[in-house]
């Protein structure tokens, strides 16, 4: 990705100006603070604008208030005003004024096939236009030119994040906001991405909103920076003029973590020759061989759909492999020696309170009652959760609820943690507190794999990074590329 | 590829046969003709590939119940006749023919289901005698059955990386699978409604034409209503 070049558009010039907001606040239903405290700026045609704060501080709601879709996403009471192109929108919204790209692709898209998907956003497209050109203006321009008659149900998670953003150029909004867009994404497909929307908003005068927590993809692309905290702006100015106030990680992996045997024969785990193909589909993994010893941190790496997933799936034991075999140093079943974090908190909550949730595990893996309760309270003050234990998971903000998830895994008896996506969605603060954890499980000697795609994450608390593609193994090395 | 013959079917002309089949099923009073649909319907199914692991796990768990439809009968059975002997020969033919009415329907739905994709239903809605409000909301329901059994089967592999046992026996032990469903289906419920209005298909969407009704649409149409006459008079 290059970085780009500032806004044509003046930012302060008040006649241009696309949104304007004055002392917008919003309360949401049936809670006395208020999410969003009385905001006022302004926003011209053809700016990219980054959006940045910690998870809470009311980045989302600010977006949605900005593409005049609050009345219909939120529920709460606006005040304040609100004018979008020129229109009085703080109570009616603004429909047809702005697209939206939300993280998760998979709810976005609504036609069969890839053309039918663009199609069906021009179809309620308003205006003369030549269909078929734009069509093939909107493919190409995300590189689905190729892919047009593939059943969008067979693409990557890549490829259909790339689509919804096509279907959201064909309505040819005004604003296009996109929600931290690059979290299921590889660095390639993202870079590409970014460079889109930039172009975009050069030659079309598209304004860009976009929130995203990886500053340093964010901040040689966007013109404008708006920084939220606890809704209210505490920073609105050029990326170049934005100082981050504490640096990502706080220690790098070598100087905790470091690999007790690397390559002898107190392996924790051994995968051997292990291939695997969904059913009908072609190989996943082919011939993949992998060790990991206590005390080491697997980052797996590499693009979408090149089998990272699938492989944590297999090590714990929800896929079976095709070929070759995996092999885990603990007595215990593998599936109880493997403990496997998801992604999304929501999927899995289910109890009336913390502690319940985070005993679910040692409950049915069978220990004594005693155990349930001390290894449950150990796993909670590991994440930092002891003291809302009596709590309702629910009411927990989400990187309480992903430390949440975190430890009702680490509660059982695994001996190897596996992590898909563990950075997704997470604040720096969330971000450091995961890495804390992580390098806590590898000195009391586990072994922690992770699939990712924030190299920033990986260069923080990795001590080993195993490149995969298109389902091989291509590099098994040390963080900074020294061999292993 | 060629392509089956029950896809080149009209989409009514299914949904006809299929509400023939159901007819059949709920209202045939021969033994006989009630197997044979069964057996033809078992067929059906494997031969149209519609017994994927879902369909599969479902026949079963309606499979594993027949033992209490017959005990249900076999109490009904004793509370008229007051005698075990008459209760076993009765209850247990009843219980047969129910069981088969039952499994048919079951079949004919796993079938109709396994031949139909959710965008011919769609397209189904986007005709012009259906209001655009109305043929949205039913494609978007349509759309949401194949993302909620994904859902399904993923929150499921959660809770069994957290050690869940499913027993049937036991409803609490399904909780860790019902809440968060029910909590993911109201996240998307909500992003897939903003989604509508972004997309600005909150007015109708128009999707590409269904197939035309043809002869062969015609002739298996004929065929299916002729065997519901004797059934009728």
């Amino acid at each position: 990705m290059v970085s780009h070049p500032e806004s044509s558009n003046h930012p302060h010039n008040e006649l241009t100006a696309l949104i304007r907001t004055q002392q917008l606040t919003f309360q949401a239903a049936g809670t006395d603070a208020p999410i969003l405290d009385a905001l006022s700026l302004r926003i011209q045609a053809g700016e990219r604008v980054g959006i940045i704060g910690p998870s809470g501080s009311g980045k989302t709601t600010l977006a949605l208030h900005l593409t005049g879709l609050h009345h219909v996403a939120l529920l709460g009471h606006t005040s304040g005003h609100l004018w979008l192109n020129g229109r009085d929108s703080t109570t009616s919204g603004c429909e047809g004024f702005a697209g939206v790209v939300l993280q998760n692709p998979e709810i976005q898209l609504f036609g069969e096939t890839v053309e039918e998907e663009v199609s069906l956003s021009l179809q309620q497209r308003t205006g003369d236009f030549d269909r078929e050109h734009e069509l093939d203006r909107c493919l190409n321009l995300l590189g689905l030119g190729e892919l047009r008659g593939q059943r969008v149900a067979t693409l990557s998670l890549g490829w259909k994040q790339r689509l919804s953003v096509a279907s959201m150029l064909a309505l040819a909004p005004k604003v296009l906001l996109l929600d931290e867009p690059t979290s299921y994404l590889d660095e390639a497909t993202a870079d590409m991405l970014f460079d889109v929307l930039a172009a975009q908003a050069e030659h079309t005068g598209l304004t860009v909103l976009l929130i995203e927590h990886d500053l340093p993809r964010l901040l040689p692309w966007a013109s404008r920076l708006l920084a939220l905290q606890q809704g209210r702006i505490v920073f609105d100015g050029p990326p170049a003029a934005y100082s981050s106030p504490s640096p990502r990680f706080i220690e790098p992996a070598g100087a905790i973590a470091t690999p007790l045997s690397p390559t002898g024969a107190e392996r924790l785990l051994s995968v051997e020759g292990v291939s695997f193909a969904y059913n009908g589909q072609g190989a996943v993994l082919e011939n993949v061989s992998l060790s990991a010893a206590p005390g080491e941190i697997v980052a797996l790496v590499g693009p979408n759909g090149s089998g990272k997933s699938t492989l944590l799936n297999l090590i714990k034991g929800l896929l079976e492999p095709d070929d070759g075999k995996i092999i885990c140093a603990s007595p215990s079943l593998r599936m109880d020696a493997v403990g496997l974090v998801f992604q999304n908190p929501d999927s899995q909550l289910f109890a009336h309170s913390v502690f319940e949730e985070c005993s679910f595990l040692p409950r049915n893996q069978n220990f004594p009652p005693h155990e349930i309760t001390s290894r449950t309270r150990h796993a909670l003050t590991q994440v930092g959760l002891q003291s809302h234990a009596e709590r309702v998971p629910f009411s927990l903000s989400y990187g309480e609820k992903r430390r949440l998830t975190l430890a009702s895994t680490l509660s059982g008896r695994s001996t190897i943690l596996c992590l898909d996506e563990p950075t997704v969605g997470l604040d720096r603060e969330c971000l450091a507190q995961v890495a804390g954890i992580l390098r806590q499980v590898s000195a009391q000697g586990g072994a922690v794999l992770l699939a990712t795609h924030d190299h920033a994450f990986v260069e923080a608390v990795a001590t080993r990074v195993v490149s995969l593609r298109a389902g091989h193994i291509v590099d098994d090395a040390a963080p900074h590329g020294g061999a292993v | 590829m060629t392509r089956a013959w029950w896809t080149k079917l009209h989409l009514l002309t299914r949904l006809a046969l299929f509400l023939i089949v159901c007819l059949h099923a709920a209202l045939g009073r021969e033994f006989l003709p009630q197997l044979l649909l069964f057996c033809g319907l078992f067929l059906l199914l494997f031969a149209c590939g519609a017994a994927g692991p879902h369909a599969r796990l479902l026949l079963w768990a309606h499979l594993v119940g027949l033992p209490a439809t017959v005990l249900l009968f076999l109490a009904i059975g004793y509370e008229t006749a007051r005698s075990w002997s008459e209760a076993l020969s009765w209850g247990l033919v009843e219980a047969l023919r129910y069981a088969l009415r039952l499994e048919c329907l079951f079949l004919a739905n796993l079938v109709f289901i396994g031949i139909t994709s959710p965008q011919e239903i769609i397209s189904l809605f986007s005709r012009r005698w259906i209001p655009p409000a109305v043929g949205t909301l039913l494609s978007t329901a349509v759309r949401f059955l194949p993302l909620s059994l994904t859902e399904t089967r993923r929150i499921y592999d959660i809770q069994r990386c957290r050690g869940l046992r499913l027993r049937p026996w036991a409803p609490r032990t399904c909780l860790p699978i019902i809440v968060p469903l029910f909590v993911s289906q109201m996240c998307r419920a909500h992003d897939t409604s903003v989604m509508l209005v972004v997309r600005r298909m909150d007015m109708g969407t128009r999707c590409a034409s269904p197939r035309k009704f043809g002869l062969v649409d015609s002739l298996v149409l004929g065929l299916g209503l002729a065997t519901c006459m004797p059934m009728l008079f």
